[in-house]
Formats: structure tokens, sequence, C-alpha cells
């Protein structure tokens, strides 16, 4: 096997991975602190990408730029839909409350995008379309390595930020024992709060980081939610860093199996991926064992 | 407190589960067309006109075209198109001929996927009694809708669904007037061999061509219908490559036909993956002298628009709807359809438009004046009698059906994108331009 194109695989693949790590590790958060499983986690991905193109079309923003207004915005976004649906729905306690208000609101999301935007699909014209960075015969295209640098960068920030910070070491210790972190005194109200906002933002800056190389469309996040799900399962449910060596692998399954197999099974290869783990490692590479088992105590 | 709180929110939640499933189950109402679309009613209203049956009543027409969904664009101009030939019909006094003049409703239905068409299909057939249906635009979304009319014994007028298999099925209430894969394939392995091989000083054995096509019915079709009519002329086929239209990534298809290092590359896709794949063959370097594509989506407006001047140079295939060379009669009317297509749409007229408008143009001007009643084999008689020579309806098509009920006169033209529009350039009898850019120039020279 000739080495360059090995090389530029790997390349293309971790270019890739960049995105499905962002929108996953938002997605993993979420349900390891919450035991929310978001499945309109995509629809706010499709939220930051229109909100890109929003900006970068009649406000002349630079796209990456446009990541000042769009993650603060999807934040306050996810505060409301937090406060309207999420928090209400968990209280009624059943876990299919929980999975029909989430999905029923990504049909309402996708619909009302249908609305505001029309089906068409939308792109933005940059400078970087096309352009490629050269590491001597390989090439890494700038959006790839924009959205690698980014995707990588975040996830570590929130790593440490769990590891580090009083509101992430309260988040971790919701997610260990709810109650006893109650006991001890932690807001765990505030805390779903913050984590909700947190991870959902995380989806908003995938799709900017996602826009310049895609397009939008109200469908779009139900596209890359699927992929997302993989990751999360393959890294383990509620464990980020996790989804970040999970976000890697799945897009070099991904690129690999597209080369050597042909793109039409790369789907089939990633959800056999997905039934294997099931299977073999129902918490995943580094998920706690049982947390596959979800709803409260 | 605790108590009524705890009520509350179930109330909320159980509310939010209803509206939420009633908004889930509810009948895919029609999306806006980016303009105003005035006159015809949406499917979603209840019953009340029932199919013209009597003297004096509308004719009812039904619909259905993905309206939403990722194949929208494509959907709603082959609605315009047929909505622009009713329009004109009315005007002109309804259809001549059937119960003395009627005038025609045409009701139109959203089938954003190939199972929404088949159940908004047998919804229309069900409860609104339609007894012709036109649609659709893609060709897996038309298989399951002509499948759900045959069944019923319902017409399906075909205006967009280009694979062999529609026609190969043999359905006795299935019709296509507009262009097919195999009419893609002969006119790729056409102008490859007449044109490209020459200017590329290569005999077709030593050509080698890779192909790309979108994994559905069209691309899938196309692609094997281009590779047969290739493999014949003994040119090396040195890739063959599917994948889903919906893909984010296609890097490694791009990969593999880089390390092919074909001559041609054909691509049987559609607008969204097309212009990804061609960023990322820039990206990647992927260097290829001749990109001859499938279908009018590979030099989409909207293609052109977020590629630029890399856009420039590609050929693709299409109806010879752009050409000049028609009588003075039909290019008034062509230019009259263009307006008003824009009117229903913003956009110009297009390869989808066109497979509109023509066979509804024709069942109304052609075949039902001369049937004086909606009963299906009346239809079918009256279509089989049909014989219009080649350039004579907007699309520069003729028609003649077959037994299978393809039309054997629905001609293709290869264009090209020269200065950011699109071009006839082969063969002659419909060229405006001659081709240019064979072959192209590499990546760092545009």
């Amino acid at each position: 096997m000739d080495a360059t194109l090995l090389g530029q695989m790997i390349i293309s693949g971790l270019a890739l991975g960049g995105v499905y790590v962002l929108i996953s590790v938002g997605l993993t958060l979420i349900f390891g602190v919450i035991r929310v499983i978001n499945f309109a986690h995509g629809e706010f991905l499709m939220i930051g990408m229109y909100l890109t193109w929003l900006l970068v079309t009649y406000f002349k923003f630079d796209p990456y730029a446009s990541l000042v207004i769009v993650a603060p915005a999807v934040f306050l976004i996810a505060v409301l839909v937090y406060l309207l649906i999420i928090k209400r729905a968990q209280s009624g306690g059943s876990f299919l409350v929980q999975v029909f208000a989430t999905f029923g609101m990504g049909i309402m999301i996708q619909n009302s995008a249908l609305m505001a935007f029309s089906a068409n699909f939308k792109t933005i014209e940059t400078r970087y379309a096309g352009a490629a960075i050269l590491l001597g015969p390989i090439r890494l295209s700038v959006t790839g390595a924009i959205a690698f640098a980014v995707g990588i960068t975040l996830a570590i920030a929130l790593i440490l930020f769990l590891q580090k910070t009083y509101q992430g070491k309260a988040m971790r210790a919701i997610a260990q024992d709810r109650d006893a972190a109650l006991l001890m005194g932690i807001n765990v109200d505030r805390i779903y709060l913050i984590t909700f906002a947190l991870g959902t933002a995380m989806a908003g800056i995938a799709g900017v980081l996602l826009m310049p190389s895609f397009y939008a469309t109200p469908t779009v996040g139900s596209v890359i939610i699927l992929i997302a799900f993989v990751v999360v399962v393959l890294g383990g449910f509620g464990s980020v860093p996790g989804a970040v060596l999970a976000g890697l692998i799945v897009a070099m399954v991904e690129t690999f199996s597209g080369f050597y197999l042909e793109s039409k099974f790369k789907e089939m290869t990633y959800f056999l991926l997905f039934i294997l783990i099931l299977v073999v490692r129902p918490s995943g590479l580094m998920g706690v064992r049982g947390t596959e088992e979800i709803g409260h105590k | 407190m605790l108590k009524v709180s705890k009520l509350q929110a179930r109330v909320v939640g159980l509310l939010v589960v209803v509206a939420l499933l009633a908004v889930a189950c509810a009948p895919a109402e029609p999306a806006k067309p980016a303009q105003s679309a005035p006159a015809s009613a949406p499917a979603s209203q209840p019953a009340q006109a029932a199919p013209a049956t009597k003297p004096g009543e509308k004719l009812l027409l039904c619909s259905v075209y993905p309206l939403s969904g990722s194949v929208a664009e494509g959907g709603t101009d082959t609605w315009a198109g047929a909505q622009v030939a009713v329009d004109l019909i009315n005007e002109a006094g309804g259809v001549k001929g059937l119960y003395g003049g009627v005038q025609v409703e045409l009701l139109r239905a959203d089938g954003p996927t190939a199972d929404a068409v088949a159940s908004e299909t047998e919804r229309l057939i069900s409860q609104r009694n339609c007894k012709i249906i036109l649609g659709t635009y893609a060709s897996s979304f038309e298989l399951a809708g002509s499948a759900v009319a045959e069944r019923n014994k319902v017409i399906w007028w075909g205006t967009g669904g280009a694979t062999g298999q529609l026609t190969a099925r043999g359905y006795k209430y299935y019709f296509r007037t507009v262009d097919s894969s195999p009419t893609y394939g002969a006119t790729n392995a056409g102008f490859i061999l007449d044109v490209v091989a020459k200017k590329l000083n290569k005999a077709p054995q030593d050509l080698k061509v890779f192909i790309t096509y979108e994994d559905s019915d069209f691309g899938t079709s196309a692609a094997k219908a281009t590779e047969a009519d290739l493999k014949k002329a003994n040119v090396k086929i040195v890739g063959f490559e599917g994948h889903p239209a919906t893909t984010n990534d296609l890097s490694s298809t791009v990969l593999k036909a880089k390390a092919a290092a074909p001559d041609i590359l054909v691509p049987c896709t559609y607008t969204l993956d097309w212009t990804l794949f061609w960023r990322q063959a820039k990206e990647l370097n992927f260097y290829v002298p001749v990109v001859n594509g499938c279908a009018n989506q590979n030099m989409d407006p909207n293609f052109i628009k977020a590629a630029g001047k890399d856009a420039e140079g590609v050929f693709a295939n299409d109806a010879p709807w752009q050409s000049e060379k028609m009588s003075a009669e039909l290019l008034k009317l062509k230019a009259d359809v263009g307006a008003r297509l824009t009117k229903y749409t913003g956009r110009p007229m297009s390869g989808p438009s066109v497979r509109g408008f023509v066979p509804t143009y024709v069942l109304l001007t052609e075949i039902l004046p001369k049937t004086g009643s909606l009963e299906a084999d009346k239809i079918i008689d009256a279509a089989m009698k049909l014989d219009l020579p080649l350039g004579s309806t907007i699309g520069g098509w003729g028609v003649k059906y077959d037994e299978k009920h393809e039309n054997t006169r629905a001609t293709n033209a290869m264009y090209q994108i020269q200065n950011g529009e699109r071009f006839i350039v082969w063969p002659q009898q419909y060229a405006t331009k001659e081709p240019i850019m064979i072959p192209l120039p590499t990546w760092d020279k545009r």
C-alpha cells in the first residue's frame, strides 16, 4: 500500500472526525449528567448551520467569526428549551416522555426550518472552499483542518472543565449519583441547565464548523445525528473522552471503508460496528459498566 | 403544592406528546415554492372537487412531487412545469374535445421520500378519486408511486423518473414521455467516442473512465447504462463507485478516483453530492482531463454558484430544450413558459421544469382532446396512436411510445459550462457552441 495514500486517508479521516467529536461530546455529556437522550441534538447543529448562513449572507461575517454569535445564541436557545420542555418532561419521571418530547421537538424544529428557509439547500461561499494545506505530498483541506483543531481543542477544554472547575466536578458528581450530589448541597437544577445548554452549544459550534464545507437543509441534522449516536455508543454513553476517541475512530472507519469497499457501504460499515459494540461491549470503549441501563434509580 | 406541580408537569408532558404525535402523523403538507404560487389548491384541502366526469365540471389532474426534503428543488421545478402547462391550457379555454372544453385543476401533494410518494398516491386515489397522476422527480420515488397507481388501475403520467426500470416493468398504466437512463448512457458514450476521444488523441480502448454515482435508482441506472454503452466500444472502466446522495464526505471516493487516474470522470449524481465531490476533488488535487456529467444536476445553477470558476468546462447531459434550433412557434412558447416558470419558482427554466411541462402539455393538448373521457383504456389507446416528430416539443423531443410506453423520441444532448452558463455543444443538430477545454487545465492553472 502506497504510504502517501495511507497518510492521506488518515489525514482525511481525522479532518472529518473533528465535527463528529464536537457533536458527540455534547450528546454524551447531556446523557451522562441529565440522563436524557436528546433526539433533537442534530437539529441544534442545523440551527447552528442556518445561523451561520444568515450571518455570512446578510451580515458578511467570516463563517468562523460567526462562532462568537452562534455559540452563545444556541446556548440561549438551549436554556429556553431546557426550561420549557426538557425540565418538564424530566419531572414527569417516565423515560418515554423524554423520548417523545425530544423526538417531537426535533420534528418541530425541522418543520420550522422548512417554513423559514424552504427546503432548498443553503451554502456559503468562502475563500477557503477547495483550499488545502500541503503536508509534503499529503493534502489537508483548510476547512477540515479548522474543524479538527477547533473540535479537539473544545473537547479537551470540556474535559478540563469537567476535571478542574466546581461546575464540572458538580456535573460529574451528579452523573455518578444524583441523590448523593443533591445531599451534598449541589444545585442539581442549575447544573442540569448548564449541562444541557453547554452540550447543545457544542452541536451549534459543530454546525458553524460544518457550514463552510457542507450545506444546510432542514433535514441535515437527522443525517449527522445517526453518526453521533454510533460515536456515543462506541465511546461509552456519558464518557466525554470516549466520545473524542470514538469520533475519530468512526471517521477513520468511514474513510477507510469508503476506499477499500465503496462509499455506498460506509454507512453499513459503521452501523455494523454499532451492532458489534452493543453485543460485545455495551458500555462502550470508555463508558462505565452499567451506564447503558438508563433511567433514574 | 407539590402534587399540583407534578400534575401540571404530567399534563404538559402529555400535551407535548399528543401535539408532537399529531405533527408527526399529519399528512405531509406541500411546501411553499420559493415564490408564492397562485392557482392550484393544496392537496390537503378537504375533498370537494370530484374528477370531472360530467360536462361543465373541472378536470382534476393530480400530482405528487418532492416539495420538501433533499431533492425539493428539482421536485418544485418539475411541479412548476406541470402547473404552467395547466395554466396555459386553462387560459386557452380548457381541454378541447373533452366534454366540449373543460378547465383543469392541478392538485399537488408533497412526497419528500419514496414512502411518502406511495402513501400520497394511495390517498389521492382513494380519497380524491384521481384518474391521472403526474409525477414525480426522483426515479426511486416514481417507482414507488407508479406501483400504487398501477395496482389501482390509474394512469401514472411520468414527468421525471429516469431509470430504465420504470418502463422495463411493462406496466399498463405507466407512460414516460421524458428522457431516460438508457438515453443518458447513449449520449454519454456517443459524446465520449465522437468528441472526447478525438480531442484527447486516444483510441477508445485506451480511454480510462471512472464512474461515480449516487446509489439510488437514478444514479445507479444512469451509471450502469453509461458503463454498458462504453464497454461495447471497449473503453476501460477503471472505477464504478456508488455513494449515498446525502453523504457528508466523499474523500474516499475522490482518493480512489485519484489512484485510478482516469481520462474521464462520469458523475451520475444529484447536485449536492456532486458539489461536495468536486470541491473535495480540488482539495485533494484529483485532476481529471474531462468531466462528463450524467445529467443536468452536474451543471445546476447551485453547483455553478458554489464551484465558481472551477465549474468551467464541465460537460453534462440533458434534454436539448435549450437549443435555439426550433420552430419560431416553439421558441415563442418556450419563452412564455420560461417567464411563467420564474413566477412560480424564482428560477429560470431548467431540465426538471421542462420534464414537468412537456408531458403535461402533451397530455392536455394531444391526448385528452381525443379521448372524450377520462377512461384509462381510452387514454392508453390515444397515447399509443400519438406520433409527433422529433423537435415538436419545447424539450426538443418528439413523441412516439413503444409497447412498454417509453417515448422513443426523447433524445438528449451534451452541454458544457462556459463562462458560468450552460450551452449545448453536441450533437451538431442542437449545438450552439463548440466544445472547449478538452483537456481541462490542472487545478493550479484555473
